[in-house]
């Protein structure tokens, strides 16, 4: 049972961010900022394991290029249902950065 | 940075009706530099002291800027003292801001000019005797470097300000200047504390109290309209005080008193604001609180600022954030995102953005107090959670450890010997990734939200006038406007869902509606307007969930005939029939219905509130009991109105959950950090 999930099902409060797997101890936290078509996607990994994060962001149908920020590099990101997949292992105390840009 | 403690009481803002009093706001400004900045006042004096004889350090400073710059900064945060700066009456020197600015304009790096005002030079004191604050006691408090003197001291204002005008003619022509920060961690007192003074309050001196006394006649426009508030016989306004007492009669005294000192604060900044302004218009203005209204109270003495009345004053408002500050134990992911939702929320209010004043750089020392290790891993972590919640200046506090005082030897991002650490090379590597996708950085958003928690100072004067701790009737319950938001956050956290922080007065100002789901903890407190903006909120489709004794008191401290107040009543399809303190701190409540409209609740679950319990009774058709006390009482009510839906939990969920994760089944917590 979980009363604040309840409440936002209830009053309709859609999800930006969907977990495929949720850690033990819900320890990936998943942060998105927008500017125009572009976004920001910021994955954490707050626990005291490692976690594979597989996270699927919200955004339109489209091609889509992800791109780590931190290690400069292209990032596979396969468009799924309605939104893009993206999927790491984080040590503890990772943060994943990711641009994301339309082709 | 100024000390928290754990047992920090919560904080508050302002009346709505205080708000709307404002002069216009300054335009939202957008900047084309996205700084990532470090303190770095040179050389080794701790804020806001200065090395004397700045001239002659050019080369030791000069190799410091190239150590910033070379690990990825692309800014320095120093400052000035205005003790040092102007030493005699209309006599500058501003040689560490002149050394500073032309050695990072050489380098490569902007500067962001922190100034401190609190630190006012002892001619101020001798011009103007009788400056100094006065506590609520009628002791005076002088001033040992800090705290200053008093800015409602017509001799002081203009000194002060005359200061801020001649610094800004000194720096408009450098190229590195880029921004100010003309108020760190404002406060009515400020680095200072009487530690023999018991339970100071400020300030009672003649001045503030003239102009509370203006405060009052804009407010009330009479003086009769004023006794008749604060049932009170005041013949002349020259008789009216700040009350110092707790009455058994009213408590709208107080209620006046905390609202002037939260609207003195951001005037003052205001002030500050246009006299640096109308010199230099083109850059940056800010300024910073030591934590979010959400980690401070409106009770407290030396006087705590309202962020959103704050982020209306300057192009960018933000926060201190010392995630470990000087505790063994760090805050979890949870605490500080909400710290930082609560910082963004306010700086969203008014500008495209919020700044980071202060980010925890090194261990935290107070006295014998030290916070665990600051690693490298903590400081991509609240650098990386500062950046995605729209954050658009970092300042990482401080280059070197500080060197002096009570906080000697901690806060340092390299060692107080010049080494390099790998903290250093951390926070340089994420400027440096920042830096190199600026445009992107400056131009992002936060992704909006669809829920928000409220933020109501109201709540926290329930009572009036209370001691801040310990225990009794008169007594406040520490925390509990804090916990209730903070539960409530960090039941959301999981989610992954963006979430507001709301000023209540936004409601109030109908502008709920971009929200399809409004939290309201510890609801006591509220205004008439905010009732309004509320109850026209759901009627036009929004969901609204309330704790218990929704608008029990008006926004004078006067009781409502029926709770909730205001006819909420007649939005939330129930009313209250009783209500009391639990012996347990408790109250235990049971899902009785599968309620399909709050898909996740079934028969047997158990949820857990704190100190309240509220019985709650429907009072329309539509409403439904979805939850009981263990004596068979209505414990939680749903109904609908208009095109939206209510739910009443007649308990303090939020605040048990923050303060005891076992219970309250909001959901699951994090591990601590």
């Amino acid at each position: 049972m979980n009363l604040t999930t309840g409440l936002l099902d209830w009053a309709g409060v859609s999800r930006p961010v969907e977990l495929s797997t949720i850690s033990p101890e819900h320890s990936i936290e998943v942060r998105t900022m927008e500017a125009g078509l572009e976004k920001l996607v910021f994955i954490f990994n707050h626990g005291s394991t490692t976690h594979e994060a597989s996270v699927r962001i919200k955004v339109p149908a489209g091609s889509y290029t992800a791109r780590d920020l931190v290690k400069e590099e292209a990032v596979t990101a396969p468009y799924v249902r309605d939104g893009i997949f993206l999927r790491k292992q984080l040590t503890p105390n990772d943060v994943w950065v990711l641009r994301l840009s339309t082709k | 940075m100024r000390f928290l403690g754990f047992a920090l009481l919560t904080v508050g803002l302002l009346l709505p009706e205080t708000l709307a009093e404002q002069p216009a706001a300054p335009e939202k400004k957008s900047a084309d530099f996205f700084p990532m900045a470090v303190w770095y006042g040179g050389g080794k004096a701790r804020a806001p002291m200065l090395v004397p004889d700045p001239k002659t350090q050019r080369q030791v400073w000069r190799a410091d800027l190239e150590k910033i710059r070379g690990l990825g900064f692309n800014a320095i945060r120093c400052w000035v003292d205005w003790a040092t700066a102007e030493p005699q009456q209309g006599q500058f020197n501003f040689d560490t801001i002149d050394v500073l600015a032309g050695l990072a304009e050489e380098v490569g790096l902007k500067v962001i000019i922190q100034v401190y005002a609190d630190s006012a030079p002892d001619w101020v004191g001798k011009k103007y005797p009788d400056s100094h604050f006065i506590a609520i006691s009628g002791e005076v408090m002088p001033s040992e470097s800090a705290p200053g003197f008093c800015f409602d001291h017509p001799g002081v204002r203009g000194a002060l300000l005359g200061f801020f005008t001649a610094l800004a003619e000194c720096v408009k022509h450098s190229p590195a200047f880029f921004a100010w920060d003309l108020w760190s961690e404002p406060h009515v007192i400020n680095w200072a504390s009487a530690t023999y003074m018991t339970s100071p309050e400020f300030c009672f001196c003649p001045y503030t109290r003239a102009r509370f006394q203006e405060w009052l006649k804009k407010k009330h426009g009479s003086l009769e309209v004023l006794n008749k508030s604060w049932y009170r016989r005041f013949t002349q306004w020259s008789e009216v005080e700040p009350p110092r007492l707790s009455t058994i009669l009213s408590y709208t005294d107080y209620l006046d008193w905390r609202f002037f000192i939260i609207n003195k604060l951001a005037e003052d900044l205001r002030s500050r604001y246009e006299s640096v302004k109308r010199v230099v218009p083109d850059r940056i203005a800010t300024s910073h609180a030591a934590a979010p209204s959400l980690f401070t109270s409106p009770l407290d003495g030396d006087g705590d600022p309202d962020d959103w009345l704050m982020a209306q004053q300057v192009d960018y408002w933000g926060t201190s954030f010392y995630p470990k500050h000087s505790f063994p134990v760090g805050r979890d992911a949870a605490w500080w995102g909400a710290l930082l939702d609560f910082s963004r929320s306010s700086g969203y209010s008014r500008a495209n953005g919020f700044w980071i004043g202060e980010l925890q750089a090194g261990f935290g020392t107070v006295g014998l107090h030290l916070s665990s290790t600051v690693t490298p891993q903590d400081i991509k972590v609240w650098t990386w959670s500062a950046l995605a919640r729209g954050a658009k200046a970092i300042s990482t506090y401080a280059w070197y450890p500080m060197s002096s005082g009570y906080e000697s030897g901690g806060f340092g991002l390299i060692n107080l010997d010049g080494s390099i650490t790998e903290r250093a090379r951390q926070a340089g590597q994420i400027a440096r990734i920042v830096a190199k996708n600026q445009d992107l950085f400056l131009r992002a958003s936060p992704t909006p939200a669809e829920v928000a928690v409220v933020y109501n100072s109201l709540s926290y004067l329930v009572g009036g006038r209370r001691a801040l701790s310990g225990a009794g009737a008169q007594k406040e319950f520490a925390g509990i406007e804090r916990n209730s938001m903070l539960g409530i956050y960090r039941a959301l956290f999981p989610s992954n869902v963006p979430v507001d922080f709301m000023h209540i007065t936004e409601i109030a100002q109908g502008k709920a509606g971009r929200y399809k789901l409004v939290l309201l903890p510890y609801p006591l407190m509220i205004s008439e307007a905010a009732a309004k903006g509320l109850a026209d909120y759901v009627r036009n489709g929004g969901a609204l969930m309330t704790e218990a004794r929704l608008a029990w008191d008006d926004e004078r401290g006067y009781a409502k005939e029926i709770i909730p107040g205001f006819d909420l009543h007649l939005i939330t399809g129930c009313r209250e029939t009783s209500v009391q303190q639990t012996a347990s701190g408790k109250a235990e409540m049971e899902i009785v219905s599968q309620d399909q409209s709050i898909p996740r609740l079934k028969p047997g679950d158990r949820l857990s509130g704190g100190i309240l319990a509220e019985v709650l009774e429907p009072s329309s058709p539509q409403a439904r009991v979805i939850a009981r006390f263990a004596d068979g009482t209505p414990a939680m009510i749903a109904s609908v109105h208009g095109k939206g839906k209510t739910l009443v939990a007649s308990s303090f969920l939020g605040m048990l959950y923050e303060s005891d994760h076992r219970f309250a089944g909001l959901g699951r917590r994090l591990p601590t950090g």
